[in-house]
């Protein structure tokens, strides 16, 4: 797991964050060939409710 | 017979063209307007800034496809709108001034029935010393032409990695008001990942620089997403991309200048920095293009026409009020000047009435704040509804138009790409309901948070490769177009 990024020497860098990092299991389902497959259908159904509830308007 | 001109021919102007002509008989003229003889894929820019694509695979020749569709295309910049007709002629025109070779120059007086603004932005890179490819220090993603050359750059850059030197590499927006944020983002993570394909991200540090007041603000203010039971928001999405990456933010940023290999910054906070760097890819902000309007005595009428920052108003509400009276009502409806009902303003070349964002200033009256986007699925959708409702006025008489696309009405999908590649490329896949945010409707988050979502995975980076398909397939009017919505 990465460390936090170090103390800044910009001004105004993003000097801490306590944002979450995936772990590995987190990353292997993201290259995951049969769960994205799965997930490929899933975005699309979101794309195209989007699509249909603009088009209600 | 009516003369429908739409002058520019990008995501807006060209589905206008498209939908228009579909929809008005044989007896109907339909004329484009475009100072660029190609099309080109805008989205799939930043793989071709990253060499990943080539200029043919984003852009394709648009005169055949008009000859094909019976459209009159004209490659010439519109100048000058006549919105009353001149002392000779009551129509309403537009000077056009031809950029096609053999022709440059040239100046034609185009009548028009309706016309529809759809020109885009102007890449501003004038508005930071030294910002931008010509000329200037840094390199930009924003046509096929400059990918070409941040590619160029960004191969000598990798070379000098695998020679074991140091690089810095500085992606993000070159100016407090900038938009498309998303684009640098997918910009940033695409070079980040072609350091590790090439093995050399151990010698490279990539540091995004934005107005972006948070990470996965994208100028549309942020997004809220309920996801395991939680709700969480694009902010903490973000942050933990940039974290998992190991790539630095700079925040709140107002470009002021960029030397070669130094930008020069500062922030909200008054602060000033600087960035010594190898490669910078800095978007530009936009602004109307350089158009001017005339009443019928020649009276130059362009203020009353166009806001201070060169986009065609519309129907919003333009009266100046404090974010927290913002509300939804004020986006326009359907895209028709006030003061001309045949004149629309499309795409970018609207004028929006506010940020989506808050805006914020420094001390000293620097504007760092993301303007809205409105780019991609949103301008498709106007140049499909105001197609619509031309064709209505034009076949039914209609007196008013009878198609609407407000962005507080509108959902947008996004795919920002975090790397390309079939098998291990990642993009995180957005959608957002509706793009303007409306509290009053949605309650604090501002938009449904069952048709908010985002993810992250190779399957969007697939989603994206399958819209630049089917989006090229769609501007190049293949059998079936109409039916691939935008």
């Amino acid at each position: 797991m990465p460390e936090s990024p170090p103390a800044a020497p910009y001004p105004g860098q993003l000097v801490h964050t306590e944002a979450p990092v995936p772990t590995r299991r987190t990353i292997r389902r993201r290259t995951s060939l049969p769960l994205q497959a799965y997930r490929f259908g899933a975005i699309s159904w979101k794309m195209l409710q989007t699509i249909r509830r603009t088009h209600q308007h | 017979m009516a003369r429908v001109v739409i002058l520019g021919a990008g995501i807006s102007g060209h589905t206008a063209a498209l939908h228009v002509r579909r929809q008005l008989g044989k007896q109907h003229e339909v004329v484009v307007v475009s100072p660029n003889a190609d099309w080109n894929w805008i989205p799939s820019n930043i793989w071709v800034g990253v060499g990943r694509m080539t200029t043919k695979q984003v852009t394709f020749p648009l005169a055949p496809i008009y000859r094909r569709q019976k459209i009159d295309f004209r490659q010439a910049k519109a100048v000058a709108l006549w919105p009353e007709g001149d002392a000779q002629n009551p129509q309403g025109a537009v000077d056009i001034e031809y950029t096609l070779p053999g022709r440059t120059g040239e100046h034609e007086l185009l009548r028009y029935d309706y016309l529809i603004n759809a020109t885009g932005p102007k890449l501003n890179f004038a508005a930071t010393p030294g910002l931008g490819p010509d000329g200037g220090n840094s390199v930009s993603v924003c046509t096929a032409a400059h990918a070409v050359e941040a590619a160029d750059r960004l191969e000598h850059v990798m070379q000098k990695l695998e020679q074991g030197q140091r690089q810095t590499l500085v992606i993000g927006v070159g100016h407090g008001t900038c938009t498309c944020e998303g684009a640098a983002f997918e910009y940033a993570f695409n070079v980040e990942h072609q350091l590790r394909t090439r093995g050399v991200r151990d010698r490279a540090e990539v540091i995004y620089l934005t107005n972006e007041y948070e990470l996965g603000d994208f100028g549309v203010g942020g997004m809220t997403f309920a996801q395991g039971g939680f709700l969480t928001s694009s902010q903490l999405w973000t942050e933990s991309l940039f974290r998992e990456r190991e790539v630095k933010a700079i925040l709140r940023a107002h470009v002021q200048r960029v030397e070669p290999g130094k930008v020069f910054y500062e922030t909200l906070d008054g602060a000033e920095g600087s960035l010594d760097f190898d490669f910078a890819m800095l978007l530009p902000p936009f602004r109307g293009q350089d158009l001017q309007a005339f009443d019928r005595a020649g009276q130059d009428i362009s203020s009353a026409l166009f806001a201070p920052n060169g986009f065609l108003k519309v129907d919003a509400d333009y009266s100046a009020k404090p974010f927290e009276q913002w509300q939804a009502s004020d986006w326009p409806r359907t895209y028709a000047s006030p003061n001309y009902p045949n004149l629309f303003g499309i795409g970018i070349a609207f004028a929006p009435p506010h940020p989506i964002s808050r805006p914020r200033k420094t001390a000293d009256g620097t504007v760092i704040s993301p303007a809205p986007p409105r780019t991609g699925m949103p301008s498709g959708i106007m140049g499909r509804q105001v197609a619509a409702s031309i064709a209505d006025m034009i076949n039914k008489g209609a007196p008013a138009p009878t198609h609407t696309a407000s962005m507080a009405e509108m959902g947008a999908g996004c795919i920002a790409s975090a790397g390309a590649g079939l098998r291990r490329g990642t993009a995180a896949s957005m959608t957002m309901y509706p793009v303007v945010p409306d509290p009053d409707k949605y309650g604090p988050a501002g938009r449904s948070l069952t048709a908010t979502t985002g993810e992250l995975g190779l399957a969007g980076h697939w989603m994206k490769h399958l819209l630049h398909h089917m989006f090229i397939y769609k501007a190049k009017a293949r059998p079936g177009w109409a039916f691939i919505p935008e």
